[in-house]
C-alpha cells in the first residue's frame, strides 16, 4: 500500500472519529424541588450510573427543600418559631454552616443580602410558593418592621447554641438556599467522579467542566422581552446566576410589586430589571446578584467589590445595560438590534 | 495517484464537508416544543405547524400557541402568569415552566443552542 493510500486511510479513519465525538450524550434529569423545576445535565457519564446519581441528587434537593423551608415544619421553621422568643435554643446542626454562610455574605453586603428580613417578606406575602395578588402591605406595618432594623449580627452564634437579640429577626433564605444547595450537590458530584455537568435550580445554575471538546453553552434570557437577551460559555466551573423583577411578582393598580425587598426601605428596589453575577461559588452568586439588584446604581460597585465578585450584567429600568469588564469580555449579546451598553469599572 | 486513491480523497472530502455541516452549523432554531406536565413530557409540538392547544394540569387548563417557528403560553390559570410573562420560546433549551399548573414547555432539536437557560 503506498504512502499516500495510508495518509488517506488516516484522514478518513479521523473524519470518522469527529462525527462518533459529537454523539449527543447528554443526560437531563428533571423534577421539582425547592418550589422550582430543577434540571441537572450530565456528559460523559455511563448511562447505567444516570438512574443512581439522579435519585441521589433529588434526594439532596429534597432534603434541603424540608430542612430549609422558613415557614414549613422542619429545623428553619423551628427556629423561626423559637428566635423571637430570644431564649438561647439548639441550633440543629444541618443549620449551622448555612447560617454562618449566610451571615459572613450578608456582611460583606453592608446587610443588602439579609436573611434576617423574614418577617418583611412574610408580610409583603413573598413566603408562599405561590406569588401574592395584591394590594401591598400597609405603610405603617412596613415601616415598624424596617425600624426594627433585623439583621444577622442580631443573632449570637456559641457551638450549637443560638439567640437573637431582636425580636424582628425572621430567617428566609431566599437569596441563597438555592446557590447553596446547588454548591452541595457539585460538591456531592464531584465526590461521585462526574466532572462535566450542569446544575440548574429554576434558571439559576453553576456549571462544571465541558461538554466533550465544547465548552457548556448558557443563555442568559430577556428581562422583558422573552428569549435569550445574551449567551455565554462556560469550560471549567462557574455559577450563573440572576436575581429579576419578573421572578415572582404581581401588578396592582398599574405598578409592579416583585420579591426583592429592600431592607432599608422594606419597599421592592426599582434601580434594576435584572442582575446577572457569575461566581464559582453558587452561593456567592445567588447572595450577591440579590444584594447587588437592592445596591441600587449608586452602590452596587462598591458591593460588588466588597463581596469579591467581578463579573456582573445589569439591566436597568431604562432597558440599558450594564457590564463590568471582566462580563463585558465574555459575555456575547443576542438581540438585535444590540441594545445599549455602558461599560462601568469597579473600585 | 491510483484510480482508488483518487475514490479515498473523494470519499475523505465527503466525509469531511459532512463534518463541516455538523459541527459549524449557525446556531439555529428548535425543531419542536415539548409539553411538560409535572416533568414528564406529554406532547411534541412541531414548530412549522401553526395551532394553539390545551393542556390540562392541577389548577386548570394553560392554552398554548404554536406560530411561526415560535411557542408560548398564550394562558394560564396560575395567579402570577409568569409561564406568559415569559413569552415566545424560539432557540433550543428555552423553556418555561407554569409551576403552580404544573404545565412546562421547553424547546427541543437534534442540536441544541444552549445546555442551559439562566433567568
Amino acid at each position: 500500500m503506498s504512502v499516500n493510500r495510508i495518509l488517506v486511510l488516516i484522514l478518513l479513519a479521523l473524519a470518522l472519529l469527529a462525527c462518533t465525538g459529537r454523539s449527543n450524550a447528554v443526560f437531563r434529569d428533571e423534577f421539582l424541588a425547592m418550589g422550582t423545576l430543577v434540571s441537572v445535565s450530565l456528559y460523559g457519564v455511563d448511562e447505567a450510573r444516570v438512574p443512581g446519581i439522579s435519585r441521589q441528587i433529588r434526594d439532596d434537593f429534597n432534603y434541603m427543600d424540608g430542612a430549609w423551608h422558613p415557614w414549613k415544619a422542619g429545623p428553619l421553621g423551628r427556629v423561626n418559631e423559637l428566635l423571637p422568643l430570644q431564649g438561647r435554643f439548639s441550633l440543629p446542626p444541618s443549620l449551622k454552616p448555612v447560617l454562618l454562610q449566610a451571615r459572613e455574605l450578608s456582611r460583606q453586603s453592608e446587610g443588602l443580602f439579609n436573611p434576617a428580613i423574614g418577617g418583611l417578606i412574610k408580610l409583603w406575602g413573598f413566603h408562599r410558593d405561590e406569588p401574592p395578588t395584591g394590594p401591598p402591605p400597609p405603610a405603617a406595618a412596613i415601616a415598624e418592621l424596617v425600624a426594627q432594623k433585623p439583621s444577622m449580627d442580631d443573632l449570637h452564634i456559641e457551638g450549637f447554641g443560638i439567640r437573637s437579640d431582636n425580636p424582628a429577626v425572621l430567617l428566609d433564605f431566599g437569596g441563597f438556599a438555592k446557590g447553596y444547595a446547588i454548591d452541595r450537590v457539585i460538591e456531592r458530584l464531584k465526590s461521585l467522579g462526574i466532572e462535566n455537568v450542569i446544575v440548574n435550580a429554576g434558571g439559576d445554575l453553576r456549571a462544571v467542566g465541558s461538554k466533550g471538546d465544547q465548552p457548556w453553552r448558557i443563555g442568559v434570557r430577556h428581562p422583558r422581552a422573552g428569549g435569550v437577551l445574551a449567551s455565554l460559555e462556560i469550560h471549567g466551573d462557574e455559577s450563573v446566576f440572576t436575581s429579576g423583577d419578573y421572578e415572582r411578582f404581581y401588578e396592582y393598580q398599574g405598578r409592579r410589586y416583585h420579591h426583592i425587598i429592600d431592607p432599608r426601605t422594606g419597599y421592592p428596589a426599582r434601580d434594576f430589571v435584572s442582575v446577572t453575577v457569575i461566581h464559582g461559588s453558587a452561593a456567592v452568586a445567588d447572595a450577591a446578584s440579590t444584594a447587588l439588584f437592592v445596591a441600587g446604581k449608586r452602590d452596587w460597585r462598591r458591593i460588588a467589590a466588597r463581596m469579591g465578585v467581578e463579573q456582573v450584567m445589569l439591566v436597568d429600568d431604562q432597558g440599558e445595560i450594564i457590564l463590568t469588564p471582566a462580563m463585558a469580555e465574555r459575555v456575547h449579546f443576542e438581540v438585535e438590534p444590540r441594545p445599549s451598553l455602558r461599560v462601568e469599572r469597579l473600585p | 495517484m491510483s484510480r482508488l486513491d483518487r475514490l479515498l480523497v473523494a470519499l475523505v472530502g465527503l466525509a469531511l464537508a459532512g463534518v463541516t455541516v455538523l459541527l459549524w452549523r449557525p446556531a439555529q432554531q428548535g425543531a419542536w416544543a415539548e409539553v411538560l406536565v409535572g416533568a414528564e413530557v406529554v406532547r411534541r409540538l412541531p414548530l412549522d405547524h401553526a395551532q394553539r392547544i390545551e393542556i390540562g394540569g392541577r389548577l386548570g387548563t394553560s392554552v398554548l400557541e404554536v406560530a411561526q417557528g415560535r411557542v408560548r403560553f398564550v394562558d394560564s390559570p396560575c395567579p402570577g402568569k409568569l409561564c406568559v410573562h415569559a413569552g415566545w420560546l424560539r432557540h433550543t433549551g428555552e423553556s418555561s415552566f407554569c409551576l403552580p399548573n404544573g404545565v412546562g414547555l421547553r424547546i427541543a432539536g437534534l442540536h441544541e443552542v444552549y445546555d442551559a437557560i439562566n433567568f
